[in-house]
């Protein structure tokens, strides 16, 4: 195959979330864009695979840097009897030798049945929640991707307590004013944190200093007088903290995000993406380059990148020298002026001396791993039921119509969407071999049929947390008390017992309990990379994954949890899309935002009131634009 | 001039129906004519030795089917086929896909054949599917054969082996009833068209238009919003649908580029 031309501006390696949107960005800039990736899917490490898919990704895995204890299995078609709990399968570590590899690739795919709805299955390697507000969202619809992604509400989120109990979080004021569960006391303290959370008074210069000091549960009971359920359901629920030793000021910050998302589409801060979320948003952006000129080249595997001086530059002008790329199956290797690449491809490349990774410092966040797991279960958590005070308006309702009789209930709507959040050390006495207790925040996040995760009657829970890198606990190890205590209340919401009984207080949890299966489990570590090698001189740009937040000190150590993961993958994007366009062109869009603003609000800047294009006061200079890009103008 | 608009005839008083949405997707190798046919159908427009440029997500046109209204979301490759990468998004609730050959080109013809197996196993079940043989006005071009394909020598048995062709037909590749046989047994409609003169493309869609079970995807969807799910095949193109959040819904509003109606 040939190209039509051989050079382009811009030369991305992976379509990955911050890939694709860049690749939007600057296509619609008018630059040339190339965008090559080695699979034959898209999004890459953000990517949304079938079940098929997933699992040969994962048996490609235990071979890649980066990720670690790896461990796949299907329970519920490898085991022999319902009964039987899922059979012990040691995990994979990356130092092992070949053959040690070898024994771990059990013949054992996934079960026919699923297989045959194959195409069903979206399963995210990038789990995330969408906020309502945010640079996320504010991009996909300015960029028109927002038109051809389809996304729901979050609709249930809850914080566990050991053992096997679930607390719904109240998301807004409203939640919190109809709750029957909380005490008028509990209210009004609840009130007053989120007026002042939503205030930013604790954003003053004088206020920053003690804020960042204290650890937030610490403040919640401390300077607020909130009870423990409640701590845990602000520091957990809301805030989303994923460590109990998270600062104040960087938690208060996600509670006033929170508060400014929770209305914009309904009832919650949060969209989750369908068809798998990321890997869907990152076609989306892939197909908004290709509609602006980007050229697209997947499955073809980039082989070696070059700097190579370029002879033309006549009259004068430095002879520029280029990257030049070499693609398997392709006759001519392209060149470009810059390159942006995953962290990934650049390792994978055959040479480039000039790409060799750095170690990172011993003191950097190369500490850290994420540790992820995916379960598929044929049945849902349900939030209503399961949960217990303090929520209840669902419940009151529902007994209200019941009206004491066993009258035939007609059908609820089973949840299709629910965030359960573990928070630190609430697992420990849920101890199963060699204890499932962690000492950081577990997000679970389900996705049903609703969401196009997966198959009608099946559910997708995604769990996250961290670990030291020098930590030698395996993954499950990590999340295996955090799966149990899934499967155990998935097991209080069998659909095969539509109506649940709702005795109140009587009732006996243990005895409609059923033993659920996973259909798929899938756990891993998977390395934080570091900053990487960007090299801006010779215009070399890679992009670790997942995207850290730049900002913030505390931050610098914490992985970003599934609600940060879209916004910092777009930050990440325009600071890459700025320097490849120029600062200079940064300062022209500022400068022309704020002359729309004026423009549309002539009052705001001048003191008058009505509203008028242009009044005649403001002299041309200043309403005139300049010439220039935009990200995403 | 037959704009797909003004076939209404009869309803004139019909109070004014909430078109049908519905996603078409265009597929075929490269530089068969894809962006053609669709520029012709919505702008009626034709630009010679020359890509046109689309530069929108998707081009939207109406067509009214006696008393129905229905809208097509017409998605274009956006040259996406080239290389291998066109995404699963793309198929993604298509109720109806234009695959697309050049009558003059044989391996454009195989490959079609090829994206309708994808369509098959990609796309919803339900979908409708038109092959279309595109540039049939090269054919009565006898004069300019010569130089203008190399591609035509290879195929040249299989153009002299169609009857009907004669002697005006040499730069046809792909006989008419070839094509017509095999989207007979696949279940495809079929069409030959020129998006350079015109011929046939507004029937390409018409055709499909009547074919679409409007009323099997309108009872899904409303089985769907009740249910509060939903099952992909049940919901119409992009946007808003059963259970889903229209982003565009929450906050400022920003018009949809290209919507031709
Ligand atoms: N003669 C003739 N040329 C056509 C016709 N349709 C498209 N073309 C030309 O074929 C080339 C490729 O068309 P284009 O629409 O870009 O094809 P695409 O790659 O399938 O979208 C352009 O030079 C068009 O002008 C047709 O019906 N007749
Ligand atoms: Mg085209």
């Amino acid at each position: 195959m040939s190209l039509e031309k051989t050079h382009y501006d811009v030369a991305i390696l992976s379509t990955g979330l911050t890939q694709s949107i860049l690749s939007a960005a600057l296509s619609k800039a008018n630059l040339s864009v190339i965008h090559l990736d080695n699979n034959d899917y898209y999004a890459d490490q953000w990517a949304s695979l079938t079940l098929s898919e997933i699992d040969s990704w994962a048996r490609s895995r235990y071979s890649k840097t980066g990720i670690s204890h790896l461990d796949i299995s299907y329970p519920s078609s490898s085991s022999p009897s319902p009964s039987t709990p899922p059979a012990p399968s040691s995990d994979i570590d990356e130092d092992h030798s070949p053959s040690s590899h070898q024994q771990h690739e059990s013949p054992d795919g996934p079960p026919e049945e699923a297989l045959k709805l194959d195409r069903h299955y979206a399963l995210s390697l990038a789990p995330t929640l969408l906020a309502s507000t945010g640079p996320s969202i504010d991009t996909l619809v300015k960029s028109n991707v927002a038109s051809y992604a389809t996304f729901r509400l979050l609709e249930h989120t809850a914080v566990f307590t050991s053992p096997e109990t679930i607390e719904r979080v109240p998301s807004s004021k409203e939640d919190i004013f109809k709750h029957k569960g909380l005490g008028l006391i509990d209210k009004r303290k609840l009130m007053r944190l989120l007026a002042y959370a939503a205030s930013g008074d604790w954003e003053k210069p004088e206020n920053r200093g003690q804020l960042e000091a204290i650890p937030f549960p610490r403040y919640l009971s401390e300077q607020h007088k909130l009870p423990p359920h409640l701590v845990r359901a602000v520091a957990y629920g809301v805030s989303l903290s994923s460590s109990s030793e998270e600062s104040t000021l960087t938690a208060l910050a996600r509670a006033r995000d929170h508060l400014r998302s929770t209305g914009r589409y309904g009832n919650s801060a949060y969209l989750v993406g369908q068809y798998g979320g990321a890997g869907e948003l990152a076609q989306g952006y892939c197909r908004a380059s290709a509609v602006h000129g980007g050229t697209f080249i997947l499955a073809h595997k980039v082989k070696s990148l070059q700097r190579q001086g370029q002879e033309e530059g006549g009259e004068g002008e430095v002879a520029e020298s280029v990257w030049s790329i070499e693609v398997q199956g392709l006759e001519e290797r392209i060149t470009a002026n810059w390159v942006v690449a995953s962290d990934e491809m650049l390792d994978e490349l055959d040479d480039s001396p000039q790409t060799s990774r750095q170690e990172p410092p011993a003191s950097d966040v190369g500490g850290i791993d994420v540790v992820r797991g995916i379960l598929v279960l044929d049945r849902p958590i349900d939030f209503v039921e399961t949960a217990t005070e303090p929520e209840s308006s669902y419940r009151v309702e529902a007994e209200d119509e019941e009206d004491g009789a066993k009258a035939p209930v007609k059908p609820k709507t089973p949840p299709e969407t629910g965030l359960l959040v573990f928070p630190p050390n609430s697992l420990e006495e849920e101890g199963v071999d060699g204890g499932g207790g962690h000492s950081e925040t577990i997000m679970a996040l389900m996705m049903g049929e609703g969401t196009f995760s997966c198959p009608k009657g099946q559910y997708v829970f995604y769990l996250q947390t961290q670990i030291p890198s020098q930590s030698p606990r395996s993954a499950k190890e990590i999340l295996s008390g955090a799966i149990q205590a899934i499967l155990k209340l998935a097991g209080k919401s069998s659909p095969a017992d539509p109506v649940p009984e709702r005795d109140g207080e009587e009732e006996n949890p243990t005895s409609k309990e059923e033993e659920v299966i996973p259909i798929l489990q899938l756990v891993y570590r998977q390395k934080i990379a570091s900053d990487g090698h960007t090299r801006k001189d010779e215009r070399l740009f890679s992009v670790p994954f997942p995207p850290m937040s730049t900002s913030g000190p505390t931050s610098k150590t914490t992985p970003p949890t599934l609600a940060d993961l879209p916004d910092l993958s777009t930050n990440q994007a325009e600071r890459l899309f700025w320097q490849i366009v120029g600062e200079e062109q940064r300062s022209i869009s500022e400068r022309n935002a704020s002359r729309r603003k004026k423009r549309r609000d002539p009052s705001e800047f001048q003191g008058r009131g009505g509203r008028g294009y242009d009044d005649g006061v403001q002299s041309e200079e200043e309403t005139e634009e300049e010439e220039g890009v935009d990200f995403f103008g | 001039m037959s704009q797909p608009e003004q076939q209404a005839g009869a309803i004139a008083a019909a109070p004014p129906q909430k078109p049908f949405q519905t996603k078409l997707v265009l597929l075929g190798e490269a530089a068969v004519g894809k962006s053609s046919v669709v520029l012709r159908f919505v702008q009626n427009d034709f630009q010679e030795n020359k890509e046109p440029t689309i530069g929108a997500a998707f081009l939207t046109q109406k067509c009214r089917l006696e008393d129905r209204l229905i809208k097509f979301e017409i998605w274009d490759t956006a040259g996406q086929e080239r290389f291998h990468s066109l995404a699963p998004m793309y198929y993604r609730n298509a109720q109806a896909s234009a695959v697309i050959y050049d009558v003059t080109k044989a391996s454009s013809f195989e490959k079609a054949k090829s994206w309708v197996k994808e369509l098959q196993r990609q796309a919803n079940p339900n979908i409708v599917i038109a092959l279309v043989g595109n540039k049939i006005d090269l054919l009565g071009r006898t004069e300019s054969v010569e130089e203008s394909t190399a591609q035509g020598e290879e195929d040249d048995e299989t153009a002299t082996a169609t009857p009907e062709a004669g002697a005006s037909s040499s730069l046809r590749a792909v006989p008419k009833d070839e094509a017509e046989a095999y989207a007979k047994e696949s279940g495809l409609l079929f069409f030959e068209t020129s998006a350079k003169t015109g011929e046939g493309v507004v029937e390409v869609f018409t055709e499909i238009a009547k074919k679409i079970p409007i009323d099997l995807h309108l009872a899904r969807s409303a089985a769907a919003a009740t249910a509060g799910g939903g099952s992909g095949a049940g919901r119409t193109g992009a946007g808003a649908q059963s259970g889903g959040v229209d982003l565009n819904s929450g906050g400022e509003s920003r018009g949809r580029d290209a919507c031709s109606c």
